[in-house]
């Protein structure tokens, strides 16, 4: 799947299992979150490489608390297009969980999404197939935001009003 | 009011440019209308039954001369000359042609307005008591909260594609006309013990096909904590909420399938999880640089009552009439709030032409600091008129076909746009109530019935609000014909209820008879006029109507 961070294409260097692959040696791997709260949980912690999580639209973000200093990249899946729960999801880790690891959306994701995406804190992005000669987020993003959260070049309004203008979150 | 500085000009802008972008996109084929369709909806661009449609949000039903100007030339430009004012005090133009719609919405943006988020399944325009800032009965002006949430909303990154809409409304009085009970959020704005402005929250009311009273989530929450906690409950529901089925996706339906309890015990944990000190301290720097923009205009000191006035009430028996109907207590001694009814006897509840818009905001330059209300009963308002200047204002207002003097009477009536325009309808309503219009349009039989409500919508949708009607009309279609029901015993006030059935539904031509029917039994059965028709249906029970009204309709 074509792969789009900080603003260009770019080689996705983990490997993405399916439920039935074997964890193998390969150096980086994501897993689905089934997987690593079932049964073979502490043996995919204890695979020696990178751990990543894809986390399947439906999936509760804080069941993953305990084992975000292990892992190195998370997914979060988009079922459609109008499903937004991802954007909690993102929201939860980067705000509540502080997560500042890599953060993907994958899935039905479309590129007028993309300013709520990076806003929410997303990082980079597993564009479909289909979607990539459309994928061009310059042309559709709008440069600024009222709220606070404004992450990925979106300036904030409030800050910028009220002179607390700073780096935007990493 | 508040008046856009050169960032929210600068947002508004981008946003316009996006969507010409979209259009420009669409129309060359690069963009299905499936997929284009998300982007219209977000900008309130809808497909009707004969054209595109578009709904341009007047915040909080806040408006200026300036901006109703605009608003007149828009339909002179590019629509048939003439707008309509929806019930969540908004506008519609009904006859744009789509590659017209970037220009229109810069044309708009020109002034402060746009149409982001009237429609789609995000945060819509949030909505407020009409005479916010100006009611007697207030405790505060609730419209730089409004403002807030509306920039707080305005493009939310997490919350633009929830289960389905979801509409918040803010009342700061203990009458509440901003109808807060039946929205997905309703605020209402009080002072607690220590003085302090506090909310209480409500959550999962909503009308349509399963029509719910909010209920209370948050009894008290300071006002300045109003963010992370509507944040919260946006959080929750956009987690949790159903997103299987297009009817059990609001968030009453959440609340109601979990529980009150279990809800708020989500909520509070999301609240106090996420809470971060800095975005509470942003949010209320702006709140303080936003109410400066609500500072009340440069009113006179005038005495609370004005003897000319007083003398053309006296002698005049029909400016008293209008006085009687159409004027509302201003907190500021010496004026007046003027309310301007855009429902005529044989005209269509809410639409106003552009002549009408250009007069009136001329009129509000001259009486009214420029100003005026949109209000959620489909009518325009007036907010700060001097007593001594109503009388000139009202022979202008006659002039112009709008000194109807008919507000919260019988023939104020709510109505969506029913089958005449609307993709969804079931029926027609315009009609009707234009019926209903001319049936009871005698003055004297209008104050004599008093207080009424009546509501109709053109599909179980439910943008009429019919269920908060006194008198609700739901028109349906039964095996090939409209069929129209009515609800009785519904109230859109603080202590809002849900209309009951009557009975089956009537045909377009027995509706008119069965309204009248219904209203012949109370005004014979009431305890005399200060026993209301609401308060009637509530002692006497909507059963006891069923005899009265379904005999004598069916018989003729
Ligand atoms: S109630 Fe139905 S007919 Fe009326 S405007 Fe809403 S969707 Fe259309």
């Amino acid at each position: 799947m074509p792969l789009f961070a900080h603003g260009r294409w770019v080689e996705d260097p983990w490997r993405h299992l399916a439920d039935d692959e074997p964890l193998g040696d390969v150096a980086s791997v994501t897993v689905s979150l089934n997987r690593l709260l079932g049964p073979e949980g502490p043996a995919v912690l204890a695979h020696p490489g990178r751990l990543g999580v894809r986390l399947a639209t439906e999936d509760r973000v804080e069941s993953l608390e305990p084992f975000l200093c292990r892992l190195g990249l998370i997914v979060v899946v988009f079922a459609n297009f109008a499903d937004g729960r991802g954007f909690s999801t993102a929201r939860i880790l980067r705000r509540r969980l502080a997560w500042r690891g890599e953060l993907r959306a994958a899935g039905r994701i479309f590129v007028d999404q993309y300013s709520f995406l990076r806003r929410c804190g997303f990082d980079s992005f597993e564009v479909p197939d289909e979607r990539v000669a459309s994928w061009h987020p310059d042309n559709v993003a709008i440069p600024l935001a009222y709220r606070t959260d404004s992450e990925g070049g979106v300036a904030s309004i409030w800050r910028l009003r009220h002179n607390r203008c700073r780096e935007p979150r990493p | 009011m508040y008046r856009y500085d050169s960032y929210d000009e600068a947002f508004v802008r981008a946003r316009v440019a996006q969507f010409r972008d979209q259009v420009r996109r669409r129309l060359a084929g690069e963009l299905t209308e499936e997929e284009f369709r998300p982007h219209r909806l977000m900008n309130g661009l809808y497909l009707q039954l004969h054209a595109y449609m578009l709904r341009v949000a007047i915040p909080y039903g806040t408006l200026s001369s300036r901006q109703l100007r605009r608003l007149a030339e828009v339909a002179d430009r590019w629509d048939r000359g003439y707008g309509h004012f929806t019930t969540r005090q908004n506008i519609q133009f009904n006859w744009p042609r789509l590659e017209d719609v970037p220009d229109i919405l810069e044309a708009l943006a020109e002034v402060g307005l746009h149409g982001i988020q009237t429609s789609g399944n995000c945060i819509r325009n949030i909505t407020t008591d009409a005479y916010a800032g100006v009611a007697a009965d207030e405790v505060a002006d609730p419209r730089p909260f409004c403002e807030l949430l509306r920039q707080w909303s305005s493009l939310h990154p997490e919350f633009s594609f929830l289960p389905r809409k979801f509409k918040i409304a803010v009342s700061a009085s203990p009458h509440d006309r901003a109808a807060i009970r039946a929205h997905d959020i309703g605020l209402r704005l009080y002072r607690d013990d220590a003085g302090e402005l506090a909310f209480e929250v409500l959550a999962g009311g909503g009308l349509g096909r399963t029509p719910m009273i909010a209920k209370t989530v948050r009894e008290h929450l300071p006002a300045r904590q109003l963010l992370p906690y509507v944040e919260a409950i946006l959080r929750v529901y956009n987690r949790f909420g159903r997103r299987d089925h297009k009817f059990k996706s609001r968030i009453k339906i959440l609340v109601h399938e979990i529980g009150l309890d279990a809800f708020r015990a989500a909520v509070e944990e999301e609240y106090a999880r996420s809470l971060d000190p800095e975005d509470v301290e942003l949010a209320a720097l702006e709140l303080e640089r936003i109410e400066e923009l609500f500072a009340p205009p440069p009113y006179e000191e005038l005495p609370a009552r004005d003897p000319l006035h007083e003398r053309r009430l006296a002698e005049e028996p029909a400016f008293a009439r209008f006085a009687r109907t159409n004027l509302r207590p201003h907190r500021v001694p010496g004026y007046a709030i003027v309310d301007v009814s855009l429902k005529p006897v044989g005209g269509i509840p809410g639409d106003v032409t552009s002549d009408q818009m250009r007069r009136l905001a001329d009129l509000a330059d001259r009486f009214s600091f420029g100003e005026l209300r949109t209000t959620h009963t489909q009518n325009l308002a007036l907010p700060h008129v001097r007593l001594r200047d109503v009388h000139s204002l009202w022979e202008l207002l006659e002039e112009a076909g709008l000194g109807t003097p008919n507000i919260g009477l019988v023939t104020d009536i709510v109505c969506c746009p029913g089958l005449d325009y609307c993709a969804l309808a079931t029926a027609r309503s315009i009609p009707i109530a234009r019926a209903l219009a001319r049936r009871f349009a005698e003055l004297d039989a209008q104050e004599r019935i008093g207080p009424l409500s009546i509501r109709m919508s053109g599909c179980i949708n439910a943008c009429g609000q019919h269920h908060i009607g006194h008198i609700g009309i739901l028109g349906l279609e039964k095996r090939g014909e409209e069929s129209y029901q009515i609800t009785l015993g519904g109230r859109p006030d603080e202590r809002t209820a849900i209309g009951r059935i009557l009975g089956p539904g009537f045909s377009a031509s027995e509706v008119v008879d069965a309204v009248e029917a219904v209203l012949r039994f109370y005004l014979e059965g009431r305890n005399g006029p200060q026993e209301t028709f609401a308060d009637f249906v509530e002692r006497v029970g909507v059963e006891t109507f069923r005899e009265v009204v379904y005999a004598p309709v069916r018989a003729r």
